[in-house]
């Protein structure tokens, strides 16, 4: 029988049953409901609102003086922008509430003149051609400035529907040098060669290893622009045996499933399952190469596959669930939370208690300088027939600040901006590793191809059927190749089939 | 979220922000102690959209002489009062099934059971109501015995007493937990 715990009392702390806040549901409920109808009385509202800011402002002034301060005592560069005149600018985002906390706020401390109007971002809908619908969100609400999808962008940026903003930049001094490489040339790429957008933030993976693991094994340290062979080879050399809790695994891949790691890997070779017209395109010998090392590796045991977990997944049960973070794995390809996770587990709960650093992620050898899997994710702009043209480039620069950027990195630790920052917490360690490489635009422009993400997941589903089951010895590995490239080719015809009748009834709907 | 923008605070001010922001910051606090009063989730899902909704209309008007979280507890408090009366009216009237709210049902209790020491807060949700009540609001929501004492508008010494209660309990109720 265990033991009647004594310190029961402070475990109360923490009601673990809404981990990660009320569900934002009931948040909504409530907004809703009020929306809906329920009249504010007018004046009793000031008293507390009144109140309860000055009752927290006390508080929030001390724990924000720095960012907030950073906010006032920069005036030098906006002499062209009128500080005067009370206007207002219209912003679109994916919800008008959260801009205002994460930019608009700071933007009206900033130039007290200003006033932000906030619309959403039109509803993601796979059925709807998103770039028609921003368009007429565009002409219906007339945005001064518009938060864009990769794919938006680039349609609405051929159709001469975005304003360049090349000749602010020329005439402000704006120094695009303080961007990550590869960034503004990507959108800029996007834009057939035209600046039209600029984004505060992105994604990429790293390679993060851990030094102890690689030292007590003996195997060398991994480098940066390594090929995905490189990788599997190294992770090869970390012994596989052992129970779960104390076994060693050589590589946690980001998506870390059998068809995960042979999407990665393909990535960076420049393989698709599907070929530019949609078609099937996984009978080459790449791709049985791909899924041989993924069948080898999981066969070894050296490479890790995530476990369905259930239990719960706050406080250290979060970081536990990486097996990186419990040093038990060698290396891990992850994003930029990954550097935030070590150092928070390390903090909070001794977890990570390890030397790491990190390396580029392993890239195509005939592209050493392109990352495989960074993406623009959404792209701020200014509609060419914006009224405000001016003050929209202001809020632009201000979303992009180095003020901004300081202030969000506190907020949201875990993301990656676009800025050449290195936070405090991670001085010292290769972080460069994450901004080295270039992010490839049509990567981020295909991410949103909704049709084919669904197929791709429906062949995911596929591969990793097939090479599970060679993986647990219930066909030879040849015979899963077979299926998978029956399945896949099925799969494909099918939807294809799909997409024609579909489209049959929608013409014979318009007719 | 930072509330730092309201040290700037006008007439202009946004009342659905501040609502967005006292709902992300005390959100969970308001949430939990509205389970503990009822032990039950669909209830608490009610009472913490009456809180802010009430809070939203200024049907109660924060004066500055608690902190936030204290003037937040209260109104939540009130608001289950008030859903207790009516959910009685409820079942009286339509005669519907009684669920016991006292204590967890057996839905909150498999949930509560499968937690990060669920064990402990099912000892916890199974004390009566009043110590249940004192214990969390010291322990979990971290009020000093002042301030649960002006809440519950009782004594600080029947704070104390029901505190102390309610610490001599829980082993008991810990214990009883593993012998069944």
């Amino acid at each position: 029988m265990k033991p009647i715990r004594s310190d029961w009392e402070k475990e109360l702390r923490h009601f673990p049953l809404n981990p990660k806040g009320v569900p934002a549901k009931l948040k909504k409920s409530v907004e809703e409901r009020i929306a809906m109808g329920v009249r504010p009385k007018r004046n009793g509202a000031r008293t507390w609102t009144t109140a309860a800011a000055l009752m927290i402002a006390a508080a929030a002034l001390f724990a924000w003086r720095e960012p907030l301060l950073g906010l006032f005592h920069r005036q030098a560069d906006t002499e062209l922008f009128d500080t005067k005149t009370e206007r207002s600018v219209k912003v679109q985002w994916m919800d008008g509430f959260s801009f205002m906390s994460r930019y608009g706020q700071a933007f009206i401390i900033r130039y007290p003149n200003m006033d932000v109007e906030t619309i959403s971002s039109p509803p993601y809908d796979p059925q709807q051609n998103m770039t028609a619908a921003y368009e007429a969100m565009i002409e219906r609400d007339k945005p001064d400035v518009v938060y864009l999808p990769a794919n938006v962008f680039k349609n609405l940026a051929a159709e001469g529907k975005l304003l360049s903003l090349e000749p602010f930049i020329a005439k402000d001094k704006y120094d695009l040098s303080a961007f990550v490489p590869g960034i503004v040339d990507g959108i800029r790429e996007l834009g057939g060669g035209t600046l039209y957008g600029l984004t505060p933030d992105y994604m990429s993976e790293a390679l993060f290893y851990n030094k102890d693991l690689f030292d007590r094994y003996g195997v060398p340290y991994p480098t940066d622009r390594m090929s995905w062979d490189d990788l599997l080879r190294l992770a090869q050399r970390f012994p596989a045996s052992g129970e779960d809790g104390s076994r060693v695994y050589g590589l946690a891949p980001f998506l870390a499933s059998p068809s995960g790691v042979a999407e990665s890997a393909a990535l960076a070779a420049g393989l698709s399952l599907l070929d530019a017209n949609g078609d099937w395109a996984g009978d080459t010998d790449g791709w049985r190469t791909i899924w041989k090392n993924v069948f080898d590796g999981y066969r070894g045991g050296w490479l890790y596959e995530e476990k369905s977990s259930s239990g719960p997944v706050s406080g250290v049960n979060y970081y536990k669930r990486n097996p990186f973070l419990t040093g038990e794995a060698a290396m891990s390809l992850y994003h930029f939370t990954m550097a935030n996770d070590l150092v928070e587990a390390k903090k909070r709960y001794g977890l990570a208690d390890f030397r790491w650093d990190l390396v580029t992620e392993p890239v195509n050898p005939n592209k050493p300088d392109m990352s495989p899997t960074a993406t623009l994710n959404t792209i701020f702009a200014i509609p060419v027939r914006s009224a405000n043209a001016k003050d929209a480039w202001e809020m632009i620069k201000h979303v992009h600040s180095e003020e901004m950027a300081a202030k969000l990195a506190v907020q949201y630790p875990g993301a990656q901006g676009t800025r050449k920052r290195i936070p405090k917490a991670l001085e010292g360690y290769r972080t460069d590793a994450f901004y080295m490489l270039k992010p490839d635009p049509e990567l981020s422009v295909r991410a949103y191809s909704v049709a084919r993400n669904h197929l791709n997941a429906q062949l995911n589903s596929i591969v990793d059927d097939e090479l599970k089951a060679a993986i647990d010895g219930v066909k030879s590995f040849d015979a899963a190749v077979e299926s998978i490239r029956q399945r896949g080719r099925q799969a494909v015809e099918q939807a294809k089939a799909e997409e024609r009748s579909a489209l049959g009834k929608e013409a014979a709907a318009l007719r | 979220m930072g509330l730092e923008y309201l040290s700037t605070l006008s007439d202009s001010t946004d009342k659905n922000i501040i609502l967005r922001d006292l709902m992300e910051r005390y959100g969970n606090d308001v949430w939990n102690y509205a389970f503990f009063l009822t032990s039950r989730f669909d209830q608490a899902d009610d009472i913490f959209q009456d809180v802010f909704i009430k809070v939203y209309c200024s049907m109660f008007s924060f004066r500055g002489e608690s902190s936030v979280k204290t003037w937040l507890l209260a109104i939540t408090r009130n608001v289950a009062k008030d859903h207790r009366k009516s959910a009685w009216a409820r079942r009286v009237l339509l005669k519907a099934t009684i669920r016991r709210s006292e204590t967890a049902s057996s839905t909150e209790k498999e949930v509560l059971s499968r937690m990060a020491n669920g064990d402990i807060w099912k000892a916890v949700m199974d004390l009566p109501e009043k110590l249940r009540e004192a214990l969390l609001l010291y322990a979990h929501h971290q009020l000093t015995v002042p301030e649960i004492a002006s809440l519950l508008n009782i004594s600080q010494g029947t704070v104390k007493s029901r505190l102390h209660r309610a610490r001599a309990k829980v082993p008991i109720l810990l214990k009883e937990q593993l012998l069944d």
